[in-house]
């Protein structure tokens, strides 16, 4: 097709692919922490073992009755077993009756 | 034919959703299609290759009709107009500053230029307008209340420090009116940025019932080489040779004639029950010469203020036979308000005479001209952003973070 | 980590995520890209590795621990409706060839060279050579969690200025790409490193890539074609984009691709690197991540004794922090390839070694001192958390006993788990001895490897190609 220069016209499409995943609602937040248990997520990068630690001591003393599940528990969530560990999340979260979660570290 | 590549300069969010289909949405509700009627008609991509014999006006004909103007005229944000206004950005075109509320969208660098060109804005305006749109980020300006509230409060601007002076923002003869492109554009570009990544359109999200004519713009700089008092920003901790953006919102702006006892009078019957329900801080544009006398007798500006404050009153019979005394309940309302209307019959227009913004600025007139901006809202509002240049980027302060006043760590 | 994080809130439980200052805008698109736009951030500010312990203390306590509190106790804004884009065939711009360009390229679907409009007729050709139609879902990439459709891939293809009769690679491709096993996700990490496609089969000749001298540059269409499909395919269907998916710090652009020297394969009796991944079909693709790597020019000597001392310094001169995807993240994932012109495969091969015996013997020969080992993967990079010594890691069960042989700080460990982990592949100019040497990025893009599916009709289909 030509335009009205003269120059061909192209009538091109998309280059991209369909969103799959609609965007949701993030969970409801908590009215506290205070004696609420938060698990730690971490993936083995960025002094998150230094990090953590600092986060636990401020928390507490803020929210005395707040108590933590470390990251140890649950796996790297960057490691070979990433897909597992994502996998087994959710069944251990509720496990260890966690209410809400620190993760890190994305730098 | 002719064409021109412009950038897109309404708001997506981070989501992906463009803001213009909610626009549609409460446009047809309210049945206001009239004015916008072209409103979410446009390719979801970030340029638009617009052709046309004359594609200026007719890049202005759809804006306007799409919604994206104020109602004057627009400059075309073109690409390369774009390029321009970022070649004196000190943060890089994909930097997000933000998400503008009420209908989130992101603040890109680049988004804001695109509004900066439309608004008229020279590119040494720009980092005074990136300053601006950041203070009107912070949590404290509630920028969601203001976007959406039915009162009529907008964003008063002022530009201290040798950015100011060097980039032309009038201090003195008629400095909130209309003449002074700096002013003129600098507030204009920061309403489309509301307009545009916001969403706070007349009728269909913003329901002020009148607004006012400082929403096309209100914003000047402050006398700073001829007063005999530190400028504000120095008041505020910051050094001389910083230049900054203040925020205030500034419920109306209401002229005064006279000295400080028009002045106090003023504020006193002005007083914004508003502003007092939720300690808002108050603005006054001083005259310079009623600054210069003043300051002759000894007076320093928290002098001034505690003056404004000490005679600025409003009767507490005023108070408490007002509509919205009768609408709140009285454990509501702030202790230090209560208490002065106990003890002392009368309320302050603020809680401490240290929440009035004082700012020397206007002409030098022998029948001094100054300006009252009583505040709205919550929470309390004074924000200060200090102005990067993109030099600054050698420095390494590449965030283009506010590096705060001087004396802070 | 915000992958995590998203699963974690899916689960009903609220969720802080710790940033750091230059990831923030990553942080928003990358969550966007999971569907879950609101989720919070807690900033650390600046960069914690250049950080001393005291200023990392000060940071955290000031900044991140409120913005902690925040994220789990503040509801953050309704996420809100759908977004509307363009369907597959939509037209969504008209215009001259300089027109298009620019349009592709300011709405950042183009790599900044020219690209070949992508019409409805050319896609069309492309889809002739596919053999499943072009709706057909080939996976979904993250980070932005779109779909890839036999249709896009022909897009993409078209763009990238390949011929239709490559398009069967280019499924396979995406394919590869979409396997979990490989880890698109990490493509935009922040060491950068950049794929390695490897061809396999019949289509070698058949569609003209060059396997001789030069057969990693630029110049013969079927080989660089390919490897800039791959980036663009990255940018526009995984959403990989600068400032904002894409974090790595410097990059690299795309490798063309190496397509083996079969014929050298053949004659000397070695397999091909299909093979050695397990995959026998005619013709295969396999692709890889390489941090970086190096020519090793001028190797001398007609025996192996004589050859191998060298190779295997070089391999162990190119890989340094990468050994943390040898004891850590991804313990044993790490897959060094070693390139071997024909005639320095011949040559080890005539001494009666096979792949197997090659790599076996490198294995014992690319050895590094323990405490080297331990520096490259704690002291200096801080990459394994609580830089634990190889001696601690092997009573621990979590490597070989071979990286723990005495207790000799200065004993040479090898710098794999297990000689089969090395990779060999034969092509380059058939009578130069230089080798090439790369370091593998681990499980962040591990070799994965895909049979390529022909059309039924394709001996058809090629000799109209060729009539063309």
């Amino acid at each position: 097709m030509n335009g009205s220069d003269g120059r061909e016209i192209y009538r091109v499409v998309w280059p991209r692919g369909a969103r799959t995943v609609p965007a949701a609602d993030v969970a409801p937040r908590l009215p506290t922490l205070e004696g609420k248990t938060i698990g730690q997520l971490w993936d083995d990068l960025f002094r998150g073992d230094e990090i953590f630690p600092i986060l636990e001591e401020e928390l507490t003393r803020r929210f005395p009755g707040v108590r933590f599940v470390r990251y140890d528990t649950f796996g790297s969530t960057h490691g070979r077993n990433e897909q597992q560990v994502l996998a087994d999340l959710p069944a251990m979260l509720k496990r260890h009756e966690v209410d809400a979660v620190i993760s890190g570290m994305a730098c | 034919m002719n064409s021109l590549w412009v950038l897109l300069p309404t708001g997506q969010r981070a989501s992906g959703e463009w803001i213009d289909d909610t626009l549609r949405e409460r446009v047809v509700e309210k049945g206001l299609l009239a004015r916008t009627p072209r409103v979410g008609e446009f390719p979801r991509q970030r340029v638009e290759l617009i052709r046309d014999a004359d594609p200026v006006s007719e890049v202005n004909r759809l804006f306007r009709a799409r919604g994206w103007t104020d109602g004057l005229p627009i400059v075309p944000p073109t690409l390369g107009r774009v390029d321009e206004m970022l070649s004196a950005s000190p943060l890089e075109r994909h930097v997000v500053l933000g998400e503008m509320e009420p209908l989130g969208g992101v603040a890109s660098v680049e988004k804001v230029a695109a509004n900066a060109v439309m608004a008229g804005c020279d590119p040494p305006h720009f980092p005074v307008v990136l300053a601006a749109v950041q203070a009107i980020l912070d949590p404290a300006f509630n920028l969601r209340g203001v976007q959406t509230t039915d009162e009529n409060v907008a964003p008063l601007l002022v530009v201290n420090g040798p950015v100011a002076r060097r980039i032309g923002v009038n201090a003195g003869w008629g400095a909130l009116g209309p003449g002074w492109p700096a002013n003129a554009a600098i507030g204009r570009a920061v309403r489309l940025v509301m307009n545009n990544l916001g969403g706070g359109w007349p009728g269909a999200v913003s329901f002020a019932g009148l607004g006012q004519p400082a929403r096309y713009s209100l914003c000047l700089a402050e006398r700073e080489d001829d007063t005999p008092w530190p400028p504000l920003h120095v008041e505020l901790g910051y050094r001389p040779d910083q230049s900054t953006v203040t925020v205030l919102r500034a419920e109306t702006v209401i002229n005064v004639t006279g000295g400080l006892d028009e002045l106090a009078s003023v504020i006193g019957s002005a007083a914004s029950l508003f502003g007092i329900l939720h300690s808002g801080k108050v603005g006054v544009i001083f005259s310079p010469f009623t600054a210069r006398r003043l300051a002759g007798e000894g007076w320093t500006r928290a002098d001034v203020r505690r003056e404004l404050f000490a005679r600025g009153r409003l009767p507490a019979e005023t108070w408490r036979r007002s509509w919205i005394a009768g609408a709140v309940r009285a454990s509501d309302w702030p202790a230090w308000a209560r208490a002065a209307a106990e003890n002392d019959g009368s309320i302050p227009a603020v809680r401490d005479p240290d929440d009035i913004t004082l700012i020397v600025a206007g002409a030098d007139l022998p029948i001094p001209q100054h300006a009252y901006c009583s505040s709205w809202g919550h929470p309390p509002c004074r924000v200060t952003r200090e102005i990067v240049l993109p030099a600054d980027r050698s420095r390494g302060r590449d965030t283009g973070r506010d590096t705060g006043p001087a004396d802070r760590p | 980590m915000l992958r995590a994080s998203a699963v974690a809130e899916r689960a009903g439980v609220p969720t802080a995520s710790l940033v750091c200052e230059g990831f923030r805008g990553q942080a928003a698109t990358t969550a966007a890209g999971l569907g879950l736009p609101g989720l919070p951030t807690a900033l650390v500010p600046g960069h914690v590795d250049v950080q001393s312990a005291e200023e990392l203390r000060r940071n955290v306590v000031a900044v991140t621990v409120d913005a902690v509190i925040r994220n789990l106790t503040e509801a953050p804004p309704p996420a809100g409706g759908a977004v509307v884009e363009p369907a597959a065939a939509d037209i969504v711009f008209e215009g001259s060839l300089d027109q298009v360009n620019r349009f592709f390229y300011e709405n950042d679907w183009s790599d900044g060279l020219p690209i070949v409009p992508p019409t409805g007729e050319r896609v069309a050709e492309f889809l002739r050579f596919a053999d499943r139609p072009g709706e057909t879902e080939l996976g979904v990439l993250l980070p932005d969690q779109r779909r890839a459709t036999v249709w896009n891939v022909a897009v993409n293809g078209v763009m990238a200025g390949c011929r239709p009769e490559y398009m069967p690679i280019l499924v396979a491709l995406v394919e590869a790409m979409a396997d979990p096993r490989y880890g698109v996700e990490h493509s935009g990490n922040t060491p950068g490193a950049e794929t390695l496609i490897i061809l396999n089969g019949s289509l070698i000749k058949e569609l003209g890539f060059n396997y001789e001298q030069g057969a990693l540059r630029d110049g013969i269409q079927a080989n660089t074609t390919i490897g800039r499909f791959w980036r663009l395919y990255l940018r526009n269907v995984a959403g990989f984009l600068h400032h904002r998916t894409d974090k790595s710090t410097f990059g690299n652009t795309w490798r063309v691709v190496l397509a083996e020297n079969e014929d050298a394969l053949r004659r000397i009796g070695w397999t091909t690197i299909a093979e050695d991944e397990g995959v026998t079909a005619d013709n295969a693709v396999t692709i890889s991540r390489y941090t970086g790597g190096g020519v090793i020019a001028s190797v001398f000597g007609n025996t192996p004794e004589r050859m191998l001392p060298y190779l295997a310094d070089s391999l162990l001169r190119k890989v340094s922090w990468e050994l943390m995807f040898t004891v850590g993240m991804g313990v044993g994932s790490q897959r060094p390839l070693l390139l071997l012109s024909p005639i320095l495969a011949e040559t080890l091969a005539r001494s009666g070694l096979d792949k197997a015996a090659l790599k076996q013997r490198l294995f014992e020969l690319v050895r590094i001192p323990a405490t080297q080992f331990e520096r490259y993967v704690g002291e200096w990079t801080n990459l394994v958390p609580g830089r634990p010594s190889l001696t601690a890691l092997v009573k621990a069960g979590q490597i070989p006993a071979v990286f723990a042989e005495s207790e000799d700080p200065e004993r040479l460990v090898p710098i794999v788990c297990r000689a089969e982990d090395l990779m060999v592949a034969v092509s380059g100019d058939p009578l130069r001895t230089n080798a090439y040497a790369f370091a593998h990025n681990g499980i962040l893009g591990f070799p994965t490897t895909k049979a390529i599916r022909l059309p039924a009709d394709w001996a058809r289909l090629l000799r109209e190609a060729r009539a063309r």
